[in-house]
């Protein structure tokens, strides 16, 4: 077991004595177990060399049963100003079908710690985070049931945002990540992924009444650096790959109080420049995040995106990690909830997902079912 | 020379500096005591400078909030909602000084309290003082033991003064009360006035609910909003074989979060516990003042 489930399993097991530890001194809010089971089917052959062995089948089909928690302790009872602690985790069980070599029985474990410090001045808001992420994937499958390998995750960031200058919320973000994926033996490229980020970011906000509820727009910029410290570029003064990302995006989120009407769609451009000619492109994304109440009580959520990407050199070969960088890629999640009593909800969700890539045209798809009982205690 | 020089009314000057030693210890002791009582007079004064204001600035707040509550009252009658929504956000504005307000009347009171208790007890002392210690030396009918004789007359009507604890006002209704001269018709237009106080007070608490109940649905959708996110986020179910997933802007915009949500209820919650205190408050003095004239305790 990893170091990162080993530590998320045993803040998990903490969590009631923290509770009690800490109940004259923060807060818990919103504390939820999860539970939901789905029915997956998966199309394609995206190659991946991150998977140890490769199948011969277009289609394979899954069951799966998940078990889930998240909580937040908070230094304040109004969770405002003060510190914040946020644990979320996980374990999904799927029982895959339809693979020729064997059947496989695939295991994801998740964890998050997150911390959080929150302070209000008469300049502005004061953010600073960090965050601490793993995830274990046992008995990973070929494509087309393609999982996300496992890694653990850093970042930390610091963020300000101004008090309205001029009907206008600024917004400045610096952050540090790491990701270190999880090697294996019979899979040491897993490694290639490995990748160190430092970056700043810049926003404007404003907002203004319309039609029945208030409409607020958000325009950033930003810049990252991306080091993968086990990607060579075959160039010795400069031996390792480095890549600069630049994205200038636009938000506009609508809503509408009485209805519950909650919409946001953006726009996000990214070029990505590298010391190596191969990971160099420009991409485009659209998004859109829509929460809306619908009759009997129930809720209706769509989180949709849609990316295309346009590489700059066109090339024969596989791009740097085949399978991890398509070249286009469209999400779509689609949910009905109800509250069934005062402490648990419902929800219903379905999904698509498609990445596609030049090389052979090759192309990764998702369909599922899914089904989640909610309980806050 | 020497000898006149060292001898000073015909003291020694040993005697001379036992007396210098004494003169200065009472120097230092008696202003101390003198100076201490009028610190704490000064503290007192000061303290009850800060509640007068700290009352009058209560009393303001409650003008406001009966105002605010008309305005409530005048625009749901007229049937326009985006008035009444309006007039009832003002008046849990005014509402929220109340509370602020009265807050600060109370930690004004206790300081009020805690400085007369000095004060009080600074004042006994230096009577205690004049009156065994001082006052017996002083010959009678001297121009020394008439002043002293008026100062412990003053000390005695200050003390008088400041025997009797601080009481802070917070009756809301304060301007309702019962009179000994009060005839029964007129007690009984005083009840009358407190029970429509509180059939006031009693819609605006309807007023209130109806609010509470809409984000508390509110808060409902959104919490399964966020749950919809959480379950996504957790397994990954977002990513997809892109390469660099952590590029993209995380920074969503979130008008009203859960947590602001949250707070608001909270707000509302502590406005429908002020209107049920001053609803409850109305009932039963009106109920006493019926009780008073032979009628039914409502």
């Amino acid at each position: 077991m990893s170091r990162s489930i080993r530590i998320g399993s045993l803040v998990f097991l903490m969590m009631p004595a923290c509770a009690a530890t800490l109940s004259g001194q923060g807060h818990f809010r919103d504390f939820v177990l999860t539970t939901g089971m789905a029915a997956e089917a998966y199309r394609g052959g995206i190659p991946s060399v991150t998977l140890p062995v490769v199948d011969s089948v277009d289609a394979a089909s899954a069951a799966s049963g998940e078990f889930g928690f998240r909580g937040s302790l908070y230094s304040n009872r109004d969770g405002s100003d003060g510190f914040a602690i946020g644990l979320d985790g996980g374990v999904r069980q799927f029982d895959a079908d339809g693979f020729e070599l064997r059947d496989y029985s695939p295991r994801v474990w998740t964890g998050l710690a997150s911390a959080n410090f929150l302070r209000t001045t008469g300049l502005g808001v004061l953010q600073v985070s960090g965050q601490a992420r793993g995830r274990k994937v046992e008995d990973r499958t070929p494509t087309p049931l393609f999982l996300q390998p496992g890694y653990a995750y850093y970042q930390g960031s610091v963020r300000f945002r101004t008090r309205t200058i001029a009907g206008v919320l600024w917004d400045l973000r610096i952050q540090g990540t790491r990701s270190d994926y999880h090697t294996q033996d019979i899979v040491p490229q897993l490694d290639l992924l490995d990748r160190n980020a430092r970056g700043t970011e810049l926003g404007a906000l404003w907002g203004r009444p319309w039609s029945g509820g208030l409409l607020a727009m958000r325009f950033y910029g930003s810049f990252a650096e991306y080091r993968y410290p086990k990607q060579g570029t075959l160039y010795a003064p400069d031996p390792f790959r480095r890549d600069r990302t630049y994205q200038a995006g636009a938000q506009w989120t609508y809503e509408r109080e009485p209805s519950r009407i909650n919409a946001t769609i953006g726009i996000e451009g990214t070029m990505n420049r590298s010391n190596a000619r191969r990971p160099e492109y420009n991409a485009i994304s659209v998004n859109a995040d829509v929460s809306t109440p619908l009759p009997w009580d129930m809720g209706l959520d769509v989180v949709a995106v849609l990316t295309g990407k346009n590489y700059l050199t066109e090339t024969e070969f596989a791009r740097l990690i085949p399978g991890e960088e398509a070249d286009n890629a469209s999400r779509v999640f689609v949910g009905v909830s109800r509250e069934l009593t005062d402490a648990v909800n419902a929800t219903v969700r379905v999904g698509w997902t498609r990445a596609e890539t030049d090389i052979g045209e090759a192309y990764f798809e998702r369909y599922s079912l899914a089904a989640f009982l909610r309980y806050r205690p | 020379m020497a000898s006149s020089a060292s001898m000073v009314g015909g003291r020694t000057p040993g005697a001379m500096f036992r007396l210098a030693m004494i003169a200065t210890g009472l120097l230092v002791i008696l202003p101390v005591s003198g100076r201490a009582q009028d610190v704490d007079r000064r503290a007192y004064r000061s303290a009850q400078s800060a509640y007068n204001h700290a009352l009058n600035e209560r009393d303001l707040a409650d003008a406001r909030y009966s105002q605010a509550h008309e305005e409530v009252s005048e625009a749901r009658d007229s049937g326009d909602q985006a008035r009444h929504e309006r007039a009832l956000a003002v008046f849990q504005s005014r509402a929220e000084e109340v509370e602020l307000s009265n807050r600060l009347l109370a930690e004004a009171g206790a300081a009020l309290e805690q400085t007369r208790r000095a004060y009080l007890a600074s004042v006994e002392q230096r009577l205690e003082r004049l009156l065994f210690d001082e006052l017996p030396l002083l010959p009678e009918g001297s121009r020394e033991h008439n002043l002293m004789t008026r100062e412990i007359t003053n000390l005695n009507n200050e003390a008088d003064r400041l025997v009797t604890p601080v009481e802070i006002d917070d009756d809301p209704f304060a301007e309702i009360t019962s009179d000994p001269g009060d005839s029964p018709s007129v007690i009984r237009a005083k009840a009358d006035l407190l029970d429509r106080r509180a059939a006031l007070h009693e819609r605006s608490i309807l007023d209130v609910d109806a609010q509470i109940e809409s984000y508390e649905k509110r808060l409902r959708h959104a919490r399964m909003s966020q749950d919809f996110g959480a379950d996504l986020f957790r397994f990954d179910d977002l990513r997809v074989p892109m390469g660099t997933p952590d590029a993209a802007s995380a920074n969503a915009v979130g008008l009203t979060g859960n947590e602001e949500l949250s707070q608001r209820l909270e707000a509302l919650y502590r406005f429908r516990e002020l209107l049920i205190d001053r609803r409850d408050i109305a009932r039963v003095r009106a109920g006493e003042f019926r009780q008073r004239i032979g009628g039914e305790l409502v």
